[in-house]
C-alpha cells in the first residue's frame, strides 16, 4: 500500500514539473528520441540566423556594386554620346578641346568609382582590401595613364547550407577584361580622349565601337550581380520559412499538450486522494472493533 | 482413568496457555518487519505401549512445535530481484549526475559554445584585418576548450565520489557480517532449546541476510543447525572462529581481507563499480574522441593558412583529447586567415605568343606548341610535388580539370589546390585548398616544370605567392565551415556538432533504459515482498481468532478438570474408607 502511494505521489509532483515548465521536455531521458531532434533543430535555427545576419551584410555590399556598376554604365553611355558629337567634322577645335575634357573627367569618376571604399575597404581591389586598386598617371590635367594595382583573387562567402558564393569583382575583370570581346576600359577612353583632342574622327568612331563593348562588360557585370542579389533574397526567404517550421517543430516535439497535462494532474490528484483514502479505511477495519 | 483425565487436563491446560503465549508475541510484534509469524503445531500426545498395541492411551495434547511461517524459495527469489534492483537504484542515483551535466535543455550547453566558436571565425571572414575580431576567436577558442576540459573533470570527480560511496558501503557490509557471525555463533550453541528464543535468532539471521543481498551479491548454503555460510566467488566468509572481511584497496578495487580479490556483480556495491569503472570511463572516451576530432580538424585547417604576421604552420589548439586541451595562441596577430594563392602574373593572352598558335575555340584557349622546347608540344609540370601531365590536344579546361582531379592512386599525396581559369582576364589562379594536406605538408602552393616549359606561357613562373592579403579571409571561411561539414567517421558522414550531439543522445538514451529496467524491477521486487509478508506478516484478524480458540479450549479444559475432580471426589467420598 505504501509504495502504491508513494508512487502516485511521484507521478503527481512529474505532472506538476512538466506543467510549470510549459509542457516542455525538461529531463533528457524521458523522451530521448524528442531529445536528439530538438538539439538538431537547435543547431540548425542557430545556422540560420547566422546565414540571415551574413546575407543582411553581404546585400549591402551587393547593393553597393550594383549602384557603382550602374553609375559606371550611366558614365560610357555619355562618353560615347559625347564621342558622336565629337566625331561630326562640323565643330570647331575649341569645342573638340572641350568635349575630350569631358571625356577626360568623365574617365576621373569613373576611377573614382572604380575606387570605391567602404569604411577603408576598397571593393575592387581583390584580396588587396587596403590598397587603393586603380593609380592614375597625369599630365597636367591629363590622365596618360591607369594602373591596376590590385590583385586578381576572388573571395567567397558561405551564404547558406553548403551554399558558398564569390562576393566581389576585381577591378581587372570589370575595367581590364581581356576576354572574347574584353576591352581595358579605362585604356580604351583614353585612346578616345586623345582621338577626339586630335580630332581623329576614324579612331574617334573606332572607338565609340568599343564604347558599345565596354558597356557590355560592365552591364554584364550588373546583370550577374543582379542575378547574385536575387539568390540571396530567395535563399533568405527559404531560410526564414525553414526557421518558423523549425521553431513550431522546437515547440511541438517532446512537448505535451497542457489541457492533457492539467487533465492528467486532476486524474492523478483523484488517485492519489483515493489511495490514502483506502489506506485510512483498511486500518479501521479490524476484528477489536467487533469484539469486546 | 481419572488419573488419565487429569493428565489429559493438565497437559491441555498447559500446551493451550502456551499457544496464546506464541498468538500473544505474534501480536505484540505486529510492527516489527523482521518478525516472522510463529504459529503453534499441537497434536496428540499418545502413550507408546510395545506391548500392548491394541491399547490406545491418549494422554491429551502437546505443544510439538512453534513452527517459523517463513517461505525459503520466496525468500531466495526476494533476496535475488533485490539484488539486482538495488544494483539498478544506486546506478540511476549517480546516472542522474550524468545526465545533469549533458543536459543541452537548460541554460548552460556545451553545443551553444562550440556555435559561437563557428560563429566567431564567420565573423572574421568578412574583416580578417580586424583586430577586435581575431580576439574573439582566441577568447571563444579558449572558452571552448576550457568548457571541455571542465566537463572531463566533473566526470572525473563525480568517479572519485563515488570511492568515498563504496567506503561507506563496504563498511556497512562489513558491519552485517560480524552480525551475522555473531548468529551464526549462537544458533550453533545446542543449548539453545527454547523454539521462541531459536526462532528470534533466525527472524535475525533473514533481516541480516535481505540487507546483505541489497549490498552485494552472495552464495548462502543453510546448515543443519540454522547457521548459514556466506560464499563470495567461491571463498566462505566464516571460517573457523572467525570471518572475512572486505576491503577498499588504494586504486579502487576490492579484496578480501585474507588477501583474495573479489568481484561483485549485484547490489549497490556492484552499482557503483559499474557506474565507476565502466559507464563514466564510457563516456569520458566519448568527450575525449570529440576532442580529438575537433582539435585535429581544426588544426589542419590552421596550420595550412597564413597568419597576419605571415607566419603558418601554426596550430589553434594544443593537447589530445578532452582531459588536456587548450588554445595554443594567444597573439591575436598569429590567428591564420589567409589561404595562399598563386595566380598567373600575366594575361596568357594569344597575341603575344610567338608560336605556332591554333583556333581559340569557343572561348577556350588551347595549349600550343611552344618554340623552346620543341618535343611536340607536350610535357610535365609539378604542383606541389604531384604530376600533371599536358600536350597541344588539351584545353586549358582540360588542364584544369587535371590539376582539380589529378590521376592518382588512393592514398597518394593530393595538390591541395583548388584550380580556376579567369576567362575574362586570361589568368590561371590556384588557390590552397586547406581540407588536403600535402607531402611535404605546407600551406604554400609551388609550381613547377619536368619538361614542356607549361609554367612559361602560364606565367605561373614569374607569380608571387600571395600569402596574407589582408583582405583574404578564406582560411576562417574554411574554418567555419566545419560547422557544416562531415568530418567525423569513415567514410567521413557526421559534422563535429553531431559527434557531441550524439555523446549527448546517448546519456539519454542510456538513462531512459535504466529508468525502464529500474520501474520493472521495482515493480516485480515490490510484489514478492507483498507475496512474502502474506505468509509472514502478522495479522491481527487471524491472532485474535486463535486467540479466543485457545482461550476456549483453555476454558473447556478446565471444565475437564473439575469433572475429573468431581468424578474422584464422588469414588472417594462415595466408595472410599472414612464412610
Amino acid at each position: 500500500m505504501s509504495d502504491n502511494i508513494k508512487d502516485n505521489l511521484t507521478k503527481y509532483e512529474d505532472l506538476q514539473n512538466r506543467i510549470s515548465n510549459g509542457g516542455k521536455l525538461t529531463q533528457p531521458s524521458e523522451d530521448p528520441l524528442a531529445y536528439s531532434y530538438l538539439n538538431k533543430m537547435k543547431d540548425a535555427r542557430t545556422q540560420i540566423s547566422q546565414y540571415a545576419t551574413i546575407s543582411t551584410k553581404l546585400q549591402n555590399d551587393l547593393n553597393l556594386y550594383d549602384s557603382t556598376l550602374s553609375s559606371t554604365a550611366e558614365l560610357i553611355t555619355e562618353i560615347r554620346t559625347v564621342a558622336i558629337r565629337a566625331a561630326n567634322s562640323t565643330i570647331d577645335d575649341t569645342d573638340r578641346q572641350n568635349l575630350a575634357n569631358e571625356v577626360n573627367e568623365k574617365l576621373r569618376s569613373i576611377v573614382a568609382l572604380g575606387n570605391t571604399n567602404v569604411q577603408g575597404k576598397y571593393m575592387y581591389s581583390g584580396s588587396k582590401t587596403t590598397v587603393e586598386p586603380f593609380k592614375i598617371t597625369v599630365d597636367g590635367e591629363k590622365i596618360t595613364q591607369v594602373t591596376y594595382t590590385g590583385d586578381s583573387t576572388s573571395l567567397h562567402r558561405e551564404v547558406g547550407f553548403n551554399d558558398t558564393m564569390k562576393i566581389n569583382y576585381t577591378g581587372e575583370e570589370v575595367f581590364a577584361n581581356k576576354g572574347a570581346d574584353g576591352v581595358n576600359i579605362m585604356n580604351e577612353i583614353i585612346t578616345l580622349r586623345n582621338a577626339i583632342s586630335s580630332g581623329n574622327n576614324t579612331a574617334t568612331l573606332n572607338q565609340i565601337e568599343k564604347m558599345d563593348n565596354a558597356l557590355n562588360q560592365v552591364l554584364g557585370y550588373s546583370a550577374v550581380n543582379g542575378n547574385k542579389v536575387k539568390h540571396l533574397e530567395n535563399l533568405s526567404n527559404t531560410l526564414q520559412e525553414l526557421d518558423i517550421r523549425y521553431a513550431e517543430n522546437e515547440d511541438t516535439v517532446g512537448s505535451l499538450d497542457m489541457a492533457t497535462l492539467i487533465n492528467a494532474l486532476n486524474t492523478q490528484q483523484t488517485s492519489y486522494q483515493a489511495t490514502l483514502y483506502i489506506a485510512g479505511q483498511i486500518s479501521k477495519v479490524s476484528l477489536l472493533n467487533y469484539i469486546q | 482413568m481419572g488419573q488419565s483425565l487429569f493428565s489429559i487436563g493438565r497437559s491441555s491446560l498447559l500446551t493451550y496457555q502456551q499457544a496464546i503465549n506464541i498468538s500473544g508475541q505474534n501480536v505484540s510484534n505486529l510492527q516489527n518487519p523482521d518478525y516472522t509469524r510463529q504459529s503453534s503445531v499441537i497434536s496428540s500426545n499418545v502413550l507408546n505401549n510395545p506391548s500392548n498395541i491394541s491399547v490406545d492411551m491418549s494422554m491429551g495434547v502437546n505443544l510439538d512445535d512453534v513452527k517459523r511461517l517463513r517461505n525459503d524459495l520466496l525468500n531466495g527469489y526476494f533476496r535475488t530481484e533485490n539484488n539486482q534492483m538495488t544494483k539498478l537504484e544506486t546506478s540511476q542515483s549517480v546516472f542522474e549526475q550524468v545526465e545533469f551535466m549533458f543536459n543541452e535543455l537548460g541554460d548552460y550547453s556545451l553545443s551553444n559554445t562550440i556555435d559561437e566558436f563557428w560563429k566567431s571565425w564567420q565573423a572574421l571572414q568578412e574583416a580578417p584585418d580586424d583586430l577586435s575580431l581575431r580576439k574573439n576567436v582566441l577568447q571563444d577558442g579558449g572558452f571552448l576548450a576550457d568548457s571541455i576540459r571542465q566537463k572531463n573533470e566533473q566526470l572525473t570527480d563525480l568517479a572519485g565520489t563515488i570511492n568515498s560511496d563504496i567506503d561507506y558501503e563496504i563498511t556497512q557490509i562489513n558491519n552485517l557480517l560480524e552480525q551475522l557471525s555473531d548468529v551464526n555463533k549462537n544458533l550453533t550453541k545446542s543449548w539453545i532449546e527454547s523454539s521462541s528464543e531459536r526462532n528470534q535468532l533466525l527472524d535475525r539471521k533473514d533481516a541480516i541476510l535481505d540487507s546483505l543481498s541489497g549490498e552485494m551479491d552472495l552464495q548462502m548454503v543453510n546448515q543443519q543447525d540454522g547457521s548459514v555460510n556466506l560464499y563470495i566467488n567461491g571463498t566462505p566468509m566464516f571460517y573457523k572462529d572467525t570471518f572475512r572481511t572486505l576491503d577498499l584497496q588504494a586504486d579502487g578495487s576490492i579484496k578480501l581481507s585474507t588477501g583474495e580479490d573479489v568481484t561483485i556483480s549485484g547490489g549497490k556495491l556492484s552499482g557503483y563499480i559499474e557506474m565507476r569503472d565502466t559507464t563514466i570511463p564510457k563516456y569520458q572516451q566519448m568527450l575525449s574522441s570529440f576532442a580529438s576530432n575537433f582539435i585535429n580538424n581544426v588544426n589542419k585547417l590552421h596550420q595550412n593558412g597564413y597568419a597576419k604576421d605571415g607566419t603558418a604552420g601554426l596550430a589553434f589548439f594544443s593537447g589530445t583529447g578532452a582531459s588536456d586541451i587548450t588554445a595554443a595562441i594567444s597573439d591575436p596577430e598569429k590567428v591564420a586567415t589567409a589561404l595562399a594563392t598563386l595566380s598567373s602574373s600575366e594575361n596568357m593572352n594569344v597575341t603575344n605568343r610567338t608560336v605556332d598558335s591554333t583556333q581559340v575555340i569557343s572561348g577556350q584557349l588551347d595549349v600550343f606548341k611552344t618554340a623552346v622546347d620543341d618535343n611536340g608540344g607536350s610535357g610535365e609540370f609539378t604542383v606541389n610535388g604531384v604530376s600533371i601531365t599536358w600536350d597541344a590536344n588539351d584545353s586549358i579546361d582540360d588542364i584544369i580539370y587535371r590539376i582539380n582531379n589529378p590521376a592518382v592512386a588512393a592514398g597518394d599525396p593530393l595538390p591541395g589546390v583548388t584550380a580556376t581559369w579567369n576567362s575574362e582576364i586570361q589568368k590561371i589562379e590556384l588557390v590552397r585548398n586547406p581540407f588536403i594536406d600535402t607531402t611535404p605538408a605546407s600551406p604554400d602552393i609551388t609550381v613547377a616544370d619536368v619538361s614542356g616549359n607549361f609554367t612559361a606561357f602560364t606565367y605561373l613562373s614569374t607569380a608571387t605567392l600571395n600569402k596574407n592579403a589582408e583582405g583574404s579571409g578564406e582560411n576562417a571561411l574554411a574554418i567555419s565551415q566545419l560547422w557544416s561539414r562531415k568530418t567525423v567517421g569513415s567514410p567521413p558522414s557526421w559534422t563535429l556538432d553531431e559527434e557531441y550531439l550524439s555523446l549527448v543522445n546517448t546519456v539519454a538514451k542510456d538513462k531512459n533504459v535504466l529508468d525502464n529496467l529500474t520501474s520493472n524491477k521495482q515493480a516485480l521486487v515490490g510484489n514478492v515482498k507483498l507475496q512474502r509478508g502474506q505468509e509472514t506478516t502478522v495479522s491481527l484478524d487471524e491472532e485474535l481468532i486463535d486467540i479466543m480458540k485457545y482461550q476456549q479450549s483453555y476454558s473447556a479444559c478446565s471444565r475437564l478438570i473439575s469433572i475429573a475432580d468431581e468424578l474422584l471426589t464422588t469414588l472417594i467420598q462415595k466408595t472410599g474408607a472414612g464412610r
